[in-house]
């Protein structure tokens, strides 16, 4: 074997995975640290309202991975044309796979970095949670994703061992390193086998399924060269590998292997390696003896790599469906402990296929349904998610919508995440958008830049109502702020009749007092925005008024006040001032008033009277009107008058009208 | 995502960004500003690897510092100093020290302008933006004020208490002591800061029916000074010719709020755009200038130089070959801020990413 050439695979293998020997001193003792300080260690904690994913390390985890969650969705709308799509899945699981892992990778460098003892623990807590996360993704996108033909999933298995149990192979590097160097140093051979950890590695690597890198082991023992060594070699080189696109088919293989190993089996009894008790306990492992099945779980650090251990060496070409059942096996023959962790449960449940399960208990996981969610997302897409109700109806579109209701709404409620909210909450139809109906317009509304967020999400979707309410609210914000025009310029955006109205007579009302309009250049320049209410008509009107007026047209000014008073428009409490402002025009020196306007004028002005004495009756005692206002109306009444006279005069001598004639007869 | 697109997630959603000025050299460093961050935004400055170095690295954090409310708008007044303004009502002047090395670098603050633009409740309201002129700073707020300061004094020059009835959203200085101010409601005023009375000497329109769609952003041509080109929250790009006062027609451009426009320093032909819907556009109209302007080897081509050379106030004419390409592919999330220096554009985004892009002008000619 080539030792040269197995470094070099093994290296490649482990570039890219850090390297946590670094951090051995927290990682020892985490759980004695965590119960000191009183956090717990468990993995699976009760979700609360200060959420891991809103640690900063952990919100790119959040914000990247919704971007990898909506390109699942542009997916899945390309699902039903048909095509084979299972690629971008594989690709799809594998880029949630490398956030997670990134983000791992970077609470490892905070951690070697930072300087305070409970920074670096709670990192070390997230890096943990991650983890894990990722060893139960990778599971799931070899069971469920990534299906090869036939189901033959050992090999993945081995794989998914490997990634995330790199010891073995780490210090197999660094022996292979060392025996090479040696051979090229021109020693005769390597001697490896001095080192402490010499057979623990050979066995941990033979283990995990890299035969290669055994041989290349054993060639750097002194002995390599003796007849027991070359024998195990040949052993080891003829062990028929199962190759899903090798073209043997699964009995022929089964035919190879079970001859295989009879050989070696053989070879055991005729004692050719008893000369060194080590090389044939190896000989006793890949020929699947079972006594020395106790080796084989110490060698081991979990139930699982115990079952993949056992499967290689027993049942190479075992199909998933029977997982479960070696499960349980392995999970019994590691034995110690008899309580089972969250994460020994979850797999456990896997294995089993019992996805409904699995995602029940996800979601008690310390990252609030971060990983529920995009794990069920995807099985959702792969099409594997099929959970029946006791009518055996499938839910897992229900349980899909719920899971992402739950995640979208728990963004939703983070003061700066909630964008990412929203995201979430569009792909559950239809409750998605009801509850975006309730929660945007629940966002508090801090700064006008952020209600333009809002309102623009809004938009985009057609939520016409919580545009409005956004738009009220700003409103009557401004309104308290004491900023008249900014409270109408939002009130328009509301086209809300009533606000209008209300805010118009605020205006009136300072006008009335002050006997000037606030917010001019918003009133002046209204256009048709003054449609929304007939109050604001009036006002947008009124404000045209002193406009024509302070620019001396005083004849469309004229037009406009009589056309303002003919209306409904005015509101009754400011008809007097409307009229009390036609004086001046009345007095000027030319006629401005015809005599039809003022006919309208002073019908106008009875009306009022009558309606204000009506009024006085009703509520006072007094049975006539105060002082001041019966002034007014006599000195409306009296310009009126004159100016009637006066528009008699010029419009008969002018206009030789039937009208006129009956004047000057009379 | 293509290979000159390189995204860094930092953990909190981007409102400005801005490269350093290294005084027309290429620039290596550049500052983004936060908002909507539950207790402190931040300014933040970022060093981006260099020649000679892996180009595919991530942009690492110099330093940064914490600021209380949003980062509502950020500018570099010289090389190694920047001004931000921010929706708690204050402008800071901060100060790179020390960019040599990475492990000394501060930013420090020099001076800070507070309570700038106060409610008659004696609220406080966002600053919603600033524009410079040298040393000169106008600053304009939620409350519809003005404040002019100046960058040595510590007092503001003048404060137009009620310029405006509504919130003003965006600013921008035409020359010296003469300013543009756009509203909530898209009115464009044009202030004399030298006039004693707190009257605009011209008002007009963004759109012409008066339809009320906030102005949000304004830029100035660099070369021709009287081309004026305003975002609205609508995503339409209004051209503006300061020389007429006619009402101009405005370009449908983006689908959502144009939250930026920046004309590219050395080459204005070139223009950048970003917008809330999450899209990121170069406007490239050098095709258009180039075939118009007049050159001393080619006889007279009968083409009026002064009505043609400038492609943005003849859109109609030019629209076929103005062209529009995206910066980056439409993101899920809006884009609040692009900012270009030489070759590299940089945008900041709501998905808490900003992202670099190379080869912004060459790879496209």
């Amino acid at each position: 074997m080539d030792v040269a050439l197995a470094l070099k695979g093994l290296q490649f293998k482990i570039k890219g995975v850090p390297q946590s020997t670094l951090n051995k001193d927290i990682t020892d003792r985490p759980d004695e640290l965590f119960q000191t300080l009183g956090i717990a260690a468990k993995w699976s904690v009760n979700a609360t309202k200060d959420s891991i994913l809103f640690d900063p390390c952990l919100r790119k985890l959040v914000n990247e991975s919704c971007g990898t969650f909506l390109s699942g969705q542009k997916l899945s709308q390309s699902l039903g044309s048909g095509g084979d799509h299972a690629p971008d899945l594989l690709k799809l699981s594998r880029r949630y796979r490398s956030i997670i892992r990134v983000c791992r990778n970077n609470l490892y460098e905070i951690i070697e970095s930072s300087q305070q003892d409970l920074g670096k623990l709670n990192s070390y807590y997230f890096a943990n949670v991650l983890d894990k996360i990722e060893l139960i993704w990778h599971l799931c996108e070899i069971l469920y994703v990534d299906v090869v033909p036939g189901d033959i999933v050992l090999p993945q298995l081995l794989e998914w061992i490997r990634f995330h149990f790199p010891e073995g192979e780490r210090k197999a590097a660094t022996i292979l390193e060392t025996g090479a160097d040696r051979v090229e140093a021109g020693f005769e051979t390597a001697g490896s086998e001095k080192d402490p950890e010499y057979w623990k590695t050979v066995i941990g690597v033979l283990l995990q399924g890299r035969i290669d890198v055994t041989r290349a082991l054993l060639v750097l023992h002194s002995d390599a060269k003796t007849t027991p060594f070359q024998h195990a070699d040949v052993c080891l080189r003829t062990m028929p590998l199962y190759n899903i696109y090798g073209g043997t088919s699964v009995t022929v293989f089964n035919a190879q292997w079970t001859r295989w190993q009879a050989d070696v089996r053989s070879k055991i009894e005729e004692g050719v390696f008893e000369s060194n008790l080590d090389l044939e306990l190896i000989m006793k492992i890949i020929a699947g003896d079972v006594t020395v099945m106790d080796t084989i779980r110490n060698h081991c650090n979990v139930w699982y790599q115990l079952m993949t251990a056992t499967l290689f060496f027993s049942e190479p070409t075992v199909k998933s469906f029977d997982l479960s059942y070696h499960a349980d096996h392995a999970m019994r023959a590691f034995g110690s402990n008899n309580d089972i962790q969250d994460l020994d449960k979850l797999i456990l449940l896997l294995l089993e296929s019992n996805l409904l399960e699995v995602i029940q208990e996800l979601q008690k996981t310390a990252d609030n349904g971060w990983f529920a969610v995009h794990l069920t997302n995807l099985l959702y897409l792969c099409g594997r998610l099929n959970i029946f109700d006791s009518n055996k109806v499938n839910v897992a579109h229900q349980l899909h919508e719920h899971v992402l209701l739950d995640y979208g709404t728990m963004l939703m409620s983070h003061h700066s995440l909630w964008q990412v909210g929203v995201s979430y909450l569009d792909h559950c139809p239809p409750h998605g958008l009801e509850r975006l109906e309730i929660l945007l317009p629940a966002i508090p509304l801090t700064s006008e830049a952020r209600a333009f967020k809002i309102m623009q999400m809004a938009h985009e979707r057609r939520l016409d109502s919580v545009v409005t309410t956004i738009c009220k609210v700003m409103a009557s914000k401004s309104l308290r702020q004491d900023r008249l025009g900014n409270a109408l310029a939002w009130a328009l955006r509301s086209t809300d009749a009533n606000l209008t109205n209300h805010l118009a007579d605020r205006f009136l009302e300072g006008f009335a007092d002050k006997g000037e309009f606030e917010a001019t250049d918003l009133l002046d320049n209204l256009g048709s925005c003054m449609l929304v209410s007939d109050r604001l008509t009036f006002l947008g009107k009124y404000c045209e008024f002193h406009q024509l007026y302070k620019s001396n047209n005083l004849k469309a000014a004229a037009s406009l006040i009589v056309s303002l008073l003919s209306s409904h428009l005015p509101p009754k409490n400011f008809q007097l001032i409307l009229l009390t402002q036609c004086i001046p025009l009345l007095e000027c020196r030319e006629l401005i008033f015809s005599a039809n306007d003022t006919d309208i004028l002073l019908s106008c002005l009875e009306t009022l009277e009558t309606e204000l004495l009506t009024q006085v009756d009703s509520c006072s005692v007094s049975k006539s009107l105060d002082a001041a206002t019966k002034e007014k109306i006599q000195l409306i009444r009296f310009s009126l008058a004159r100016n009637l006279s006066r528009a008699i005069i010029i419009e008969g001598s002018d206009i030789p009208n039937t009208n006129s004639r009956m004047v000057n007869v009379s | 995502m293509d290979d000159r697109i390189q995204g860094t997630f930092i953990s909190e959603k981007i409102s400005k960004v801005r490269w350093k000025p290294e005084s027309g050299f290429e620039s290596y460093h550049f500052v983004t500003g936060s908002w909507d961050n539950e207790d402190l935004n931040r300014v933040t400055l970022w060093s981006c690897p260099g020649e000679g170095i892996d180009e595919k690295d991530d942009p690492c954090m110099v330093c940064e510092k914490p600021i209380t409310g949003d980062v509502t708008e950020l500018k570099f007044v010289q090389n190694d100093q920047f001004l931000v303004s921010t929706s708690s009502s204050s402008v800071e002047l901060i100060k790179i020290v020390g960019v040599g090395d990475a492990a000394s670098t501060v930013l420090k603050p020099i001076v800070s302008w507070d309570k700038l633009h106060p409610f008659k409740t004696g609220e406080l309201g966002a600053c919603t933006g600033f524009a410079t002129f040298l040393t000169d700073v106008a600053t304009i707020g939620e409350n519809g004020s003005i404040v002019s300061l100046n960058l040595e004094k510590r007092q503001p020059i003048r404060i137009i208490e009620s310029a405006d009835s509504c919130s003003l959203r965006c600013v921008l200085y035409l020359r010296h002591s003469e300013i543009l101010t756009g509203n909530l409601r898209g009115q464009m005023k044009k202030w004399d800061l030298r006039v004693a009375d707190d009257k605009p000497h011209m008002t007009f329109m963004l759109s012409g029916d008066q339809v009320s769609l906030s102005a949000t952003c304004i830029a100035q041509h660099p070369t021709q000074q009287h081309t004026l080109l305003v975002g609205g929250e609508d995503g339409s790009i209004t051209v503006w010719d300061l020389r007429q006062t006619s009402y101009a027609v405005p370009l449908a451009a983006h689908s959502g709020l144009v939250s930026e426009m920046i004309f590219h320093a050395d080459r204005p032909e070139h223009l950048f755009s970003t917008s809330s819907s999450g899209e990121a556009w170069h406007w490239d109209t050098s095709s258009v200038s180039r075939s118009v302007r007049p050159n001393q080897n080619t006889p007279w081509t009968g083409f009026d130089p002064l009505q043609n050379e400038n492609p943005w106030l003849n859109t109609d004419a030019v629209k076929h070959r103005l062209n529009v390409v995206s910066l980056m592919p439409t993101l899920h999330k809006g884009i609040n801020s692009v900012d270009v220096n030489k070759d590299k554009a940089v945008v900041g985004c709501d998905n808490e990413a900003v992202y670099i892009i190379t080869d912004v002008l060459n790879s496209r000619m």
